[in-house]
């Protein structure tokens, strides 16, 4: 019931955030046919380009029948590289996941541990160097981290690669060593907002009466700890996870073109630079669907976490 | 609520002013123009001249930096005041109008979340040109509904609360309401969350221009300046540390001016944050002698450091409890009542927190006992409920689960029979269904039915002594009669010692056998129920007694006021603590305090004891159920 | 129970305020509504004071609300010295607010932490243009000295000095109805003995007619001419407070005496033996809603609602089959 109506929330978000950026990308200045015939091009070319491409039908047809297309896969071709969208996107999907997978697992790893240290030990030296550490992670943008980074391990000690991309299929070590410094770097930021919550909610979770009686009735602070307190305090985090999986998206963009990672995002900076509306849009779509599906599953872990909300 | 804001609050301001002034007087600096090659060696390191050495052009790179923040400024601070120029209405209509408005504005921020806001920026910037204010205006445009969401969850918090609903009915009109009610409050979290989005900002505007799509060459910017200084990486790191650090610093500046100003902004006090830092002990005297009673405590103190003073929560309390007793403990708030179960228990928070006396139970010294070892007496000889049913169980946990874990913990036993005993043990508190009670979460159960579940709880492990810290007080009368005498039932199957807190003197009448009247942290009055009750000896405890109304007063009756209010426990006035609210008091009062004497089995501290019998026709028959 | 009807009413021109039949729903979620409050009536004569008394869930805050109209009831009539209030809107609406006061249970929430006492209490005034009492001379009458308090702000007072200031706030526009819902429930009883006789000093200084919502039946009784007991939403009985605590004929009013540690004088074991919780307003029993929890439940009480009734032809009502006679 629940689940269903949770499924038609997220079809229609998807139809509205298509429909916008659809209209919106075909509005903006800048147009295909000039990228590709140039400037000096006469009008009867640029209007026969025009009607090749299907531009000269109104907005709402073409929407509609890229809509159409959409369903049963087909996300167009692209007018200036005369590849299918679907292709390249699906050629480069498998980096931006490895790559937002590893960011992930490399926030979480460290967050969850960071947080729990920090809260057990709360107003002291070592949370406090902790809170201060994440400070400074939260207000390093990516790139900045990322070129540092670059400077430390892959300039002065040269232990990684600085840039470049070695699919597993190919060579598992490589693979991982060029997935390690964009991971790191990607994942830090978010890093620090896990930890940060985290830790507040501990501290709150831990001063609540059901803790207070747990402890009167003899249990182990570790037992207190992972039984009763972690799961009451994972509720935000969970929900963080989801909500800033549009800030780790936006982070891959920068990332994979900072360290030179064939993906999503830079399959789209790219297109913008071309002005290729169809791959950008197709870009878009697979990121809008990536972020719906992946709160959706953050639903479903939430009501796991928390039974208060099951039947809400 | 104005709390200090700290050192780090203030170097970021002046950190921040830097930046800005630094920014506008750009041009009057005497520094070389940012657009001036070879105003020094090209890759020259930071030198006296070129304070941060200069690019590969030999342009200064602290001209450079210095004109870039006109850009990241600007943007950072444009972007947020647009967003909240089109967000705070939204957000404010949305929490204070509830109901459509808010449905409708809440489903478009949803889609807007849903938009990768990076990827658009990029994409709009791109196509429209990238110029400075189309930047600021895509990026003041994709904060709205961050802005919208923060704004209406604070007015949400506000439009709630009870001063409004008083203001409606004082017939003030919606606008005036928002302007003077709601406003004042939702500014100090809108100004903090104006600096966390300048931060966020100035680092999307650092992407854009790191990606080449921010305001254009030559005007120079963060992002672009760390793009160009890469290429010099190996060569002439400064070229790209230098706006770096400037960027690191500015934005570090912003959240932690916002996360200082929320901090400052939280009437919610901060509360004390738990360690496992052993409380510093009070020097006391020896023990007294151990007169075999099940439970004696002697001269227990707890006293919290505050930068006020010491506040002596427990200050010098002794008693002695049976087997098969009720002890009740009454007072009105801030008297010590509750503080003293948990110093009893051992469950103070350790940082700040100073503990002094002897708890004995049935012979063994629980105040020399480790943790480890206390570990071993909480939940298996001692028992405890607190006042709220709702916050009393873990609401992620089944009630099953709760209530078999101190049976498998301190029993041993294995999961099927731990079932087995939770499900007699509901049952024994009159829990209809245990069964089925067992896989259920304590959102599913009435407050009543919570109760119940956290007493089968404390009684799992058959404890010698139940403390009971106001556990009817959040209930309903009914049901409040049901859980008393509940826990008068199960005390005398299982021969157990009670000590009930309560501020309710009728509860205490009629359900306990002995009574300890606190005051300011320490004891006034003790002694069995009945002659605290009908022979009261200390003022306060006839004050408190005239004070409560009774069914048997006529209807419009005066009762007893004691004017003034219970004292600040860091500034406790010399002598007689209840002195200055006392219509006995004189000066002996004012000069020394009062130690507690005993009459027979019933001790009173006062000067000047009230000595006449209170006649109570209901105080007769009020125990020996 | 818990029963509706209006034969305890009195003739309209004899009452100050007047309550029919009043109906408050909220929505439950899922397209669900409770019916907080379902049919209570009730009137005050000028200078009265009417206890309303139940546990919580029995509607008596949402009756309180009903009658300043925030939110208007979803039906029945609010009738203040002739003029009904339910069907006034807008500006018409907000010129009575100030003849109907009310003083709220928090004391803490009930003021605006960033505003001064001073700002507070003359909030009122200042809409209304400067007519009503002095602002110094209300906070002398709740007993708050002018000098010190009125310009301090609401956290650096207790809450009984905060429950002051917003008796303030409420009688500074000279009202002529105060409804107090749950005024001392979050006070220690020796500040509560302090509001208490407060607002009997203020009644008769002002000639103020009281509505007085608690839980506690001590205190409601010490306070009231009049008592009326809810539950779940309807009305069980209504009789003077000296004649209701000595005479109770509802079970419900006997059990809830009962309960009352030393309450329960001369009262019957089956009375005191009241079992379970009261049921969800989201579903109520049919015809009697005390009946799952009564010791006297017959087959009538499902069936039937009771209506309300006179006992002994004066001013003792019941809402109840088989009442205490």
């Amino acid at each position: 019931m629940i689940v269903l109506h949770r499924l038609a929330r997220l079809v229609i978000v998807l139809l509205v955030v298509t429909f916008l950026s659809y209209v919106m990308l075909a509005l903006l200045p800048g147009d295909p046919v000039t990228q590709i015939l140039g400037i000096g091009a006469d009008e009867e070319a640029r209007a026969r380009l025009r009607q090749e491409l299907g531009l000269d039908e109104p907005l709402l047809v073409r929407y509609a029948g890229w809509l159409g297309d959409l369903l049963t896969g087909d996300f167009g071709t692209s007018p200036i590289t005369r590849t299918p969208v679907a292709g390249e996107l699906a050629e480069r999907l498998p980096v931006t996941l490895e790559l937002l997978v590893a960011a992930q697992v490399v926030a979480l790893g460290l967050a969850v541990p960071v947080g729990i240290a920090a809260a057990r030990r709360a107003g002291r030296a070592l949370d406090q160097a902790l809170t201060v550490l994440s400070f400074a992670l939260l207000s390093t943008p990516v790139f900045v981290l990322g070129v540092l980074l670059i400077l430390l391990f892959a300039v002065t000690w040269q232990v990684v690669p600085a840039t470049g991309w070695t699919p597993i299929s190919v060579d598992l070590g490589w693979n991982i060593t060029s997935v390690l410094l964009p991971a790191v770097t990607l994942g830090c930021g978010q890093l620090a907002v896990y930890a940060r919550l985290l830790r507040a909610d501990l501290i709150a979770t831990l001063q609540e009466d059901y803790i207070t009686l747990a402890r009167a009735r003899g249990l182990s602070p570790r037992r207190i700890l992972w039984r009763h307190a972690l799961r009451p305090s994972a509720i935000s985090l969970i929900t963080a996870v989801g909500l800033n999986m549009g800030a780790l998206i936006g982070g891959t963009v920068i990332i994979e073109t900072l360290f030179g990672l064939p993906g999503i995002g830079r399959l789209i900076v790219d297109s913008i630079f071309s002005r290729d509306h169809l791959t950008v849009q197709g870009g878009v779509v697979l990121i809008s669907v990536g972020y719906v599906l992946v709160n959706f599953a953050v639903d479903v872990v939430y009501a796991a976490v928390d039974p208060r909300i099951r039947r809400a | 609520m104005r709390r200090r804001l700290g050192a780090g609050f203030w170097i970021a301001v002046a950190w921040i002013a830097l930046v800005l002034a630094a920014a506008v007087l750009a041009d009057l600096l005497p520094i070389a123009r940012y657009d001036e090659t070879l105003a020094g060696p090209p890759q020259a390191g930071p030198s006296a001249a070129h304070p941060f050495g200069t690019d590969g052009l030999g342009r200064d790179v602290l001209s450079r930096v210095v004109h870039g923040a006109r850009v990241s400024l600007g943007v950072g601070i444009g972007a947020v005041v647009l967003g909240l120029a089109i967000g705070a209405p939204l957000g404010v209509l949305a929490g204070y109008r509830r109901r459509a408005a808010d449905a409708v504005i809440m489903a478009v921020n949803d889609v807007a979340l849903a938009f990768p806001a990076l990827v658009f920026a990029l994409a709009v910037v791109a196509f429209a040109g990238a110029s400075l204010r189309n930047v600021l205006v895509v990026l003041g445009v994709l904060g709205v509904p961050a802005w919208t969401r923060l704004i209406r969850g604070a007015t949400l918090s506000f439009a709630e609360r009870e001063f409004v609903l008083a203001a409606r009915v004082l017939g003030v009109r919606d606008r005036r309401i928002l302007w003077r009610e709601i406003m004042p409050n939702v500014a100090v979290p809108a100004a903090s969350y104006a600096f966390v989005g300048m931060a966020v900002v100035v680092v999307a505007e650092g992407s854009l221009a790191f990606l080449g799509l921010s305001v254009q060459a030559p005007t120079p910017t963060w992002g672009g300046l760390i793009n160009e200084g890469r290429a010099l990486m190996e060569t002439a790191p400064h070229v790209v540390l230098a706006p770096s650090v400037v960027m690191f610093l500015t934005v570090l500046s912003f959240n932690l001016v916002g996360d200082r100003l929320r901090a400052a902004g939280d009437v919610r006090p901060s509360g004390l944050e738990p360690t496992r830092q052993a409380p510093a002990v009070l020097p006391s005297a020896g023990p007294r002698p151990l007169t075999g009673a099940l439970l004696q405590v002697d001269d227990l103190r707890t006293h919290f450091l505050t930068p006020r003073g010491p506040v002596k929560a427990v200050d010098g309390v002794s008693f002695t409890l049976e087997r098969g007793r009720t002890l009740a403990v009454v007072g009105e708030s801030g008297s010590g009542k509750s503080m003293l179960i948990r110093s009893v228990l051992g469950l103070l928070p350790g940082a700040g927190v100073a503990r002094g006396g002897h708890v004995h139970l049935g012979g063994d010294e629980l105040t020399a006992f480790t943790p480890e070892r206390m570990r071993q007496v909480l939940g298996r000889r001692l028992g405890a409920v607190f006042q709220d049913p709702m916050t009393a169980l873990n609401p992620v946990r089944t009630i099953g689960a709760q209530v078999a874990e101190p049976l498998r913990v301190h029993l041993g036993m294995s999961r099927r029979q731990a079932r087995e005993e939770a499900a007699r043990l509901l049952a024994s508190v009159g829990i209809p269904d245990p069964a089925r009670t067992l896989g259920r979460y304590p959102h599913q159960l009435s407050g009543g039915m919570r109760q119940r579940v956290t007493i089968a709880m404390a009684l799992s492990c058959g404890p010698d002594v139940l403390f009971a810290d106001e556990p009817t007080t959040a209930l309903d009368v009914t049901v409040q009669d049901q859980v008393l005498r509940l826990v008068h039932r199960l005390r005398e199957e299982r021969d157990m010692a009670v000590v009930l807190v309560s501020h309710d003197l009728s509860v205490v009448r009629q359900w306990a056998d002995e009574v300890i009247v606190m005051y300011a942290g320490k004891v006034v009055e003790r002694g069995p129920a009945a002659d605290v009750f009908e022979r009261t000896r200390m003022p306060y405890t006839e004050a408190l007694l005239q004070a409560a109304p009774r069914l048997t007063d006529p209807a419009h009756h005066r009762l007893r006021v004691i004017p003034g209010r219970p004292p600040d426990l860091a500034a406790v006035p010399d002598g007689c603590a209840f002195r200055p609210r006392c219509a006995y008091a004189r000066d002996r009062c004012a000069e020394q305090a009062p130690p507690l004497v005993a009459e027979g089995g019933h001790l009173h501290a006062c000067w000047h004891p009230v000595g006449r019998t209170m006649t109570e026709s209901e105080g007769a028959d009020s125990h020996g159920r | 129970m818990a029963g509706s009807g209006t034969a305890h009413l009195r003739p309209r021109d004899e009452v100050l305020l007047q309550a029919v039949g009043l109906v408050v729903e909220f929505p439950a979620g899922r397209g669900r509504t409770v019916r907080a409050v379902s049919g209570v009536s009730f009137d005050l004569a000028r200078g009265e004071t009417l206890g309303i008394v139940g546990e919580s869930g029995c509607g008596k805050s949402s009756t309180a609300r009903a009658l300043i109209q925030l939110p208007p009831p979803r039906s029945g009539s609010v009738r203040l010295d002739g003029v009904e209030l339910t069907t006034l809107r807008g500006e018409a609406l907000r010129r009575t607010r100030r003849r109907l006061q009310m003083i709220f249970q928090d004391p803490i929430s009930s003021l605006n932490p960033r505003r001064r006492v001073r700002d507070i209490v003359a909030e009122g005034p200042r809409v209304w243009g400067h007519d009503g009492l002095a602002v110094d001379e209300v906070l002398e009458a709740v007993g708050l000295d002018p000098a010190t308090a009125a310009e301090r702000r609401p956290h650096e007072f207790s809450g009984g000095q905060c429950q002051r200031v917003s008796i303030a706030r409420a009688l500074v526009l000279e009202p002529e109805v105060v409804i107090c819902d749950e005024p001392v429930s979050a006070l220690d009883v020796s500040v509560q003995a302090q509001i208490l006789g407060l607002l009997e000093d203020l009644k008769a200084r002002f000639g103020l007619t009281l509505v007085f919502i608690a839980h506690d039946l001590a205190v409601v009784k010490n306070v009231s001419d009049r008592v009326l007991v809810m539950y779940l939403g309807k009305t069980c009985e209504l009789a003077p407070s000296e004649e209701l605590v000595a005479r109770p004929a509802h079970p419900y009013t006997r059990a809830l005496l009962a309960s009352i540690p030393g309450g329960g004088l001369g009262l019957p074991p089956a009375d005191r033996l009241i079992t379970g919780e009261p049921p969800s307003p989201v579903s109520p029993p049919t015809g009697c809603r005390f009946r799952t929890r009564c010791p006297r439940a017959a087959a009538r009480c499902a069936a039937e609602e009771p209506e309300i009734r006179s006992l002994n032809g004066g001013d003792h009502f019941v809402a109840c089959h088989y009442p205490d006679q």
